[in-house]
This record gives C-alpha cells, structure tokens and sequence, in this order.
C-alpha cells in the first residue's frame, strides 16, 4: 500500500544538498524497513519553497535508487513543478506523477 | 561610501547602480580595513537606507548560510505583501537561495582570507516604479577561477558567466559515485527569469559586469570595473 510523506515535516523552506541528503537518507529508510509499501506519495501542503537543488537531491536520488517507489502529486502547485521539472531537465529523468 | 567611477553603469537606471556601490563598498572595506567595525557601518547604511523615500531597502550580511534561511521567511512575505502570486513568490525565494548557496559553496576552501568568508544580500523595493530587485554579493574567487579547474579553456570573466548560466555547469566535486550534481542555481534562476517571471538579469564577476539577455545571449556592460574579487547576481522584477 502506498504511504503519504507531509513534506512540511522537513520543513517550510526545502532547501540544500545537505539538508536534501539528511531527507533523502530518512526517507530510504522508510522504504527500505516499511513492510508492503508499494510507494511513497508525497504531500507539500503548506511548503512555502521547494528548491532545485533539494528536489534533486532527495526525489532524483530516490527516483534513481528505489525506481517506481516515489510518486509526485499530479496537481502540485506551479512553483515545485518548476523545481521537478529543472530536476528532470538537468538529471534526465522523468518522474512519476500521480494523482492519489 | 567608497568612491567608484563608473561609464555604462551609470547610464543604468539607479536600482542596479545602488546596490553594486554599496557591495563594493562594503567588501572594499572589508579588504582593506583590518579592524572594519561591521556592526557600525551596517548601521550606517540603515541610517542612509531610511532616508531614501521612493524605496524601501534592506541589507543583510552573513558568513553562514543558515543564517539567510533564517531570514527566508521573512523575505517571502515582503513579496506576498507586493501582491506577487504564492507560486512567484517561491519562485524568487528559491531563485535567491540557490545564488546564496552558490556563492557560498563554489568559494568553499578558496576565500581569500577567512576574514572574507561572507556573502551579502540587498533587497531594494523601488515603489514608485513598482519594482524590486534582489542582489547577492560576495567576495570570492569570481566565476571564471571557480569555472576554470574543470572548464581550463576559460579565458574570461565574460565567457565564465555565459558559461555558468547554463545546466550542469558547476565547480562542484562529483560525489562519492563519481556522479555529477548541481550547477543549476544560476540556470534556475534564468529560467524562472526568461520563462514566467519576466524580470531583468545582471551578473558581475571580478572586472566584468553583463545583462543576461536570454538563455544563449549575455551584454557585457563593462570590462575594466576595478575589481579583483567576488561576484554579484542581481535580478528585478516588476510588481505591477
């Protein structure tokens, strides 16, 4: 079953490699050691930025180690959807998007 | 304030000659002041900054760069508050703080002195013209010493910015896999410039200072500014 990671956990601002790599790191563990997970899905409610180099630090990194394992919001707002697709652009890459 | 004579730039509108002055000053200072009371002149520039009517600046300063994302938030609702849109807004907050972390990461271990381990930043509301420009500033190696360990065909400071606007460009070491990351801060920020946000692009390097036109075109304004160290990145957008 998928599960639902609020990304605001890790903060208002997502933004860094070395804050990116201490998310990314956290969030291997979840689907390395959670039983039956089939993805992770993940929520940005009330993130007010998401930067580039975060978003490749956690969600390429976890696109490239765990493949089909991390969906993205279909409907995220404008500005992360930037952020993912200079991620896609740069890593060459294409994530998965999903609505649920 | 230090005395600095430009050409080309003083036919720019004041918005880009104001805070090019005050970073050099300010880091002229630091160069050549041993015992540079930085708190003080800081308050001097406040002091100067409320004076001015038709804008609203402010200035900041820091030789870490949590102590920017600190004040992050802040900056975020000074441009909600100009009625730019939530998603422009993190736009220009993600845009800023990837130049912050570049001037920072691509001068680690080669400032030139400790002493000059710090970056700063202006944020200049100009409210008559209903327009803001962002700069950061610091007084590192510049692009083209940065760029030249992986890129050695580099022979100018021009050619280095025209270079580091594009992806995948970095100084940064590949990790521990041998793969290469990063190098899209300043790619970003002239994507989110060129593509949605339509603002106007300035970077200075060393002696060279350039309008980023679009993603291949860059204006070298001048040549032979008088400095040896740092770079500036400058970005204005209109409100309106």
């Amino acid at each position: 079953m998928p599960k639902t990671i609020e990304m605001i956990k890790y903060g208002k601002i997502l933004f860094g490699r070395e804050e990116g790599h201490s998310a990314y790191s956290r969030l291997a563990e979840i689907i390395e050691t959670t039983p039956g997970l089939d993805y992770l899905y993940f929520d940005f409610s009330d993130v007010m930025v998401l930067a580039p180099s975060y978003c490749d630090e956690v969600f390429a990194n976890l696109h490239l180690k765990y493949p089909g394992k991390i969906k993205i919001p279909a409907n995220i707002r404008h500005a992360f959807k930037v952020a993912f697709e200079t991620v896609e652009e740069t890593r060459d890459i294409k994530f998965d998007y999903s609505p649920v | 304030m230090v005395e600095i004579n430009y050409k080309n730039i003083n036919s720019l509108e004041l918005e880009y000659l104001s805070p090019l002055e005050l970073f050099e000053s300010f880091l002229q200072k630091l160069l050549q002041e041993t015992n540079f009371d930085l708190n003080s002149y800081l308050n001097e520039i406040k002091k100067n900054f409320d004076k001015q009517k038709n804008y609203k600046i402010s200035f900041q300063t820091h030789e870490e760069k949590n102590s920017f994302y600190d004040c992050t938030e802040e900056l975020f609702q000074q441009l909600l508050d100009l009625n730019l849109s939530l998603d422009s807004s993190s736009l220009v907050v993600s845009s800023f703080l990837e130049i912050v972390d570049n001037a920072f990461t691509h001068n680690l271990g080669r400032w030139p002195t400790p002493h000059y381990k710090r970056v700063a930043s202006i944020f200049i509301n100009d409210i008559s013209k209903k327009k803001f420009t962002i700069a950061v500033g610091d007084i590192g190696i510049g692009f083209k010493k940065t760029l030249k360990l992986k890129y050695p065909e580099l022979i100018s400071e021009r050619d280095a910015i025209k270079l580091a606007i594009k992806p995948n460009i970095s100084s940064r070491p590949t990790d521990y896999k041998g793969q290469k990351m990063g190098g899209n801060g300043l790619y970003f920020l002239q994507k989110n410039i060129f593509n949605g946000l339509s603002g106007r692009l300035f970077i200075r390097s060393c002696n060279c200072f350039c309008e980023i036109l679009s993603a291949n075109q860059i204006q070298e304004l001048e040549s032979d500014l008088p400095f040896k160290y740092g770079a500036n990145v400058f970005f204005e957008l209109s409100y309106a």
